[in-house]
């Protein structure tokens, strides 16, 4: 999987789907902005999710920051290496970084998110 | 220019400067695209942890308890801190104000750049460390004013100040400890494990200047060196009894939370 097969959100996370499952991540750039991550919390796996849900948090150095559900569904999968090492996220934020798959409930809701050209277009503008 | 609310509170109790300061982030959007700026320290002195921070694994409870101190959990990052001989800032603002730039670094160097400037005000060749990012790892115990992070203030190389953020979707807020004079530094009698003393990491104002400087200069210095930074004109906040009536809920329930991190109450589900 490479950056420019995912969808975004202004909040910096990445999506990238295979049939109804989408892999949920942070970008490069959020991953450099937060530094070295020291913590992450992450929502159980059957939970059932709606768009735009606070289903986590990470933790750098001196900042918390939130992970929203970009999409609603149910969480079939969590990235549980990232408990003992969540360094993985500055490592390796769109491949070993990801952090839960959900399986995904309404497919249109993918139209409220950035393709990769339009992310780039709004880190351009905004940071 | 443009508003800022300023809140020069009381000395409360933890319970209620973590409530306050929440408060302020889960209401943002009352207040248009004004940022707050609040000032404020620990009455009785306490003990703050990071959000994450499992106060059994990192402190000697025991100690604080015999101590009197309070104990608080705040929403924000980092490591244990004493609020002690100190005044706390926050400043609470949307995402996308436009007194501040989007990105997590920028908008902590350009709070950090006012805090500077406040603290030259007073006399104090403080500055922006240089970008060394502290690697913490698995190491949660070590106390908050033992590092340096990326853009942190200190002064003759020792840290003066201590910050963290914590970002939502649409807003943020970062707190961080202005040391005022010696009290702080014993952060390091309260954690569980030997820590030497933090004499050679950490400074103060009275250190700085050799002066018994209060807390009303150093405010007033804040709120001197922030109008000219932000160019901003500056309207107290003044709660209403519903946001009070508010915060009266949310800081019962911090006293309870307070009360289950030191081992009297239910431990935090």
């Amino acid at each position: 999987m490479v950056p420019e097969d995912c969808l975004y959100t202004e909040d910096h996370e990445w999506v990238y789907i295979e049939d109804e499952i989408a892999t949920i991540g942070i970008s490069e750039y959020a991953a450099g902005e937060l530094g070295d991550i020291v913590y992450v919390e992450l929502p159980d796996v059957g939970a059932d999710v709606q768009q735009t849900d606070s289903i986590g948090t990470i933790e750098a150095v001196k900042t918390v920051a939130e992970l929203f559900s970009p999409i609603s569904g149910k969480v079939i999968e969590i990235n549980d290496s990232l408990i003992d090492d969540p360094e993985i996220i500055n490592r390796s934020p769109y491949e070993d970084g990801w952090f839960v798959k959900i399986e995904m409930n309404d497919k249109g809701e993918l139209d409220n998110l950035l393709d990769f050209g339009k992310y780039q277009e709004f880190l351009g503008e905004n940071h | 220019m443009k508003q800022w609310y300023f809140l020069d509170d009381e000395d409360s109790a933890g319970a209620v400067n973590m409530a306050v300061d929440e408060y302020l982030l889960d209401h943002y959007d009352d207040r248009g695209d004004s940022p707050v700026l609040r000032l404020y320290s620990f009455d009785p002195p306490a003990i703050s942890v990071g959000f994450h921070q499992v106060p059994g694994e990192v402190l000697d409870l025991e100690a604080v308890k015999s101590a009197g101190l309070d104990l608080v959990r705040r929403i924000t990052g980092g490591r244990a801190l004493l609020h002690d001989g100190e005044l706390t800032y926050s400043v609470t603002a949307p995402l996308d104000s436009v007194f501040f730039p989007s990105g997590l670094q920028e908008t902590f160097i350009s709070i950090s750049n006012a805090i500077v400037d406040a603290l030259k005000i007073l006399g104090i060749d403080a500055m922006i460390s240089g970008g060394k990012a502290f690697k913490g790892g698995k190491d949660t115990v070590s106390p908050c004013l033992v590092s340096t992070s990326r853009h942190e203030i200190t002064a003759g190389g020792r840290k003066i100040v201590g910050s963290a953020q914590r970002r939502r979707s649409g807003s943020f807020l970062q707190h961080g400890s202005i040391l005022l004079r010696p009290g702080s530094e014993r952060i390091v009698d309260y954690l569980r494990g030997d820590f030497p003393p933090l004499s050679g990491l950490v400074t103060n104002i009275e250190a700085e200047t050799g002066m018994h400087l209060t807390r009303d200069d150093l405010a007033g210095a804040m709120v001197s060196a922030f109008q000219q930074n932000f160019d901003m004109l500056v309207e107290p906040l003044i709660f209403s009894s519903e946001d009070l009536q508010t915060i009266s809920g949310m800081t019962e329930k911090k006293v309870l939370e307070s009360l289950a991190l030191t081992g009297k109450g239910v431990e935090k589900g």
